[in-house]
């Protein structure tokens, strides 16, 4: 039943994350911003409107937001969050995750080129280059993380990080948090890499790739994207939080609370700085590969 | 401890190697150079004795200001602020760091400290920064980026020096550090020569004598 836990709690609150998001960044412009359940309302919106296709779209475009989806749900029950262990598990299912995020965004890059639209054919462009940056810096976090635990399964990685562990290894570990961070803002589209709230500007990347999607589909496209949000969060939030001590009430609750530090630390990063220039992203993403390089070598 | 402020020299390096602008260099060998003077006072607490102290702190203060504000001074006399057209690019300089990096910790296992219980990450660390220092002298066209690449290569020797060496002779500490005070003093004085004389620092153009 515990195994069920992670991916439930996942479905119901990741597009909470983006509330608090938007929450914090609302606080730190000064305004009272959007209810922190908004992406619900926005979600619920969007799944009782009807989609409109292009004539010139074929099948692909369609079934990109759905298979998109699946794969996000997929993601989740190979999934361990802290203590808590994922549904299905096994030897080498570390790099099956990160295979099955490229199909993600795969998908994601097809259906926007099945348009025909040279803006969106731009952005892919752009996701493919920097996810070939991007790709490095997580493979690298990861192994590091392999290396130092002596497992290639997500859930006893995970599982192995503990307070001795960081105690050994602070240098490491600090690196490849700091790598897995920056990856992690740019797989999901934030500041200073990308604006998910812009919509109409050349610089971004993401969001260019998704204009032609309405509807339900679209539908399928944020919560998809509140998801990644959240696997990636919780990667990162099991390596950071070395809260392993067996009481299920303590684990489930730091790493919960991890997240949410999590999201903040992304608001305020929103909130401070700008976004960098489309010809320095690719340097952010070198300097996150060289992190979790070093981390890896220094071990 | 040791791990971690070696691990921060060794960022400090990788961030050299990727930035283009002379400020941004001349900023982090001065923040290096503090890591480098607590560095100091760190490795020798066990033995801290005032000529001990005056060093580290000496060091400190040379290499985290007295340095860094010589060279800033010359960069606004001779009013330039960036690298335009180095030899090699940063992403070029960071790959050719990385492969170095990997080169210095196999060395490191290749080449054991014996008799100290330092960290394994020392002469890496060190040899890692004489790289740095060396490459940006070669790979750079600007005078004072070069004068930074000599700083960071004497980072890297001050590191294993303090970091092997429980004592070293007063004389022998402070003589080196009044070297490095004369170098860099030497240095700054030749580039504001140098500029005033073609009114530009970059070495490239310097490979014929002017009549």
């Amino acid at each position: 039943m515990i195994r069920l836990l992670h991916p439930l709690l996942a479905l119901l609150f990741a597009p909470l994350l983006q509330g608090i998001i938007m929450k914090t960044q609302a606080f730190f412009a000064g305004r009272q911003g959007p209810p922190v359940i908004q992406p619900y309302h926005d979600l619920a919106r969007l799944f009782r409107k009807g989609a409109v296709f292009s004539e010139t779209t074929t099948w692909v475009f369609r079934a990109g937001p759905a298979i998109g989806l699946t794969i996000g749900i997929l993601c989740l029950i190979f999934l361990p969050l802290g203590n808590m262990p994922a549904m299905v598990s096994f030897h080498g299912d570390l790099i099956f995750l990160i295979y099955l995020l490229s199909l993600h965004r795969f998908f994601t890059v097809i259906a926007a080129m099945d348009t025909g639209s040279a803006f969106e054919g731009m952005g892919a462009s752009r996701e493919m280059s920097f996810s070939a940056l991007a790709e490095p810096a997580f493979f690298f976090g990861l192994a590091t993380i392999a290396r130092l635990t002596g497992t290639l399964s997500l859930d006893q990685l995970i599982h192995g990080i503990n307070i001795n562990l960081w105690q050994t290894h602070v240098g490491s570990l600090a690196l490849v948090v700091v790598g897995l961070f920056l990856v992690f803002l740019a797989e999901n589209s934030r500041i200073p890499v990308d604006d998910p709230s812009t919509h109409l500007e050349l610089t971004m990347i993401h969001e260019v790739m998704v204009l032609d999607h309405s509807g339900v589909d679209f539908g399928f496209i944020e919560y998809a994207a509140a998801l990644k949000l959240w696997i990636l969060g919780s990667v990162i939030v099991g390596i950071a939080i070395p809260v392993r001590t067996g009481i299920p009430g303590i684990d489930i609750s730091a790493m919960c609370l991890g997240l949410i530090c999590l999201a903040v630390i992304i608001g305020i990063v929103g909130s401070i700085m700008a976004r960098l220039r489309l010809l320095q992203v690719p340097q952010l993403l070198v300097g996150a590969c060289i992190f979790s390089v070093i981390g890896f070598l220094i071990q | 401890m040791f791990d971690f402020l070696i691990v921060l020299v060794i960022l400090i390096n990788v961030r050299l190697l990727a930035t283009g602008r002379i400020e941004s260099l001349i900023s982090w060998t001065a923040v290096q150079g503090v890591i480098l003077g607590v560095f100091a006072l760190y490795s020798r607490q066990a033995h801290l004795s005032v000529d001990v102290f005056i060093i580290g702190l000496g060091a400190l203060l040379l290499k985290g200001l007295v340095f860094p504000a010589f060279l800033l001074h010359t960069t606004k006399i001779v009013v330039t602020s960036r690298e335009t057209e180095p030899y090699v690019g940063p992403i070029g300089s960071l790959l050719i760091g990385m492969v170095a990096l990997v080169v210095s910790l196999w060395l490191g296992t290749r080449l054991p400290i014996p008799g100290t219980d330092t960290s394994h990450l020392l002469v890496p660390g060190t040899l890692f920064s004489i790289f740095t220092g060396q490459f940006l002298i070669i790979s750079r066209k600007m005078a004072i980026s070069q004068a930074v690449g000599f700083l960071v290569m004497e980072n890297g020797a001050f590191m294993i020096g303090v970091g092997t060496l429980y004592y070293a002779p007063f004389f022998v500490e402070s003589g080196v550090l009044l070297d490095m005070f004369l170098a860099v003093l030497i240095m700054t004085v030749l580039i504001t020569d140098m500029n005033r004389a073609f009114h530009h620092i970059d070495t490239h153009e310097l490979s014929r004598l002017k009549g």
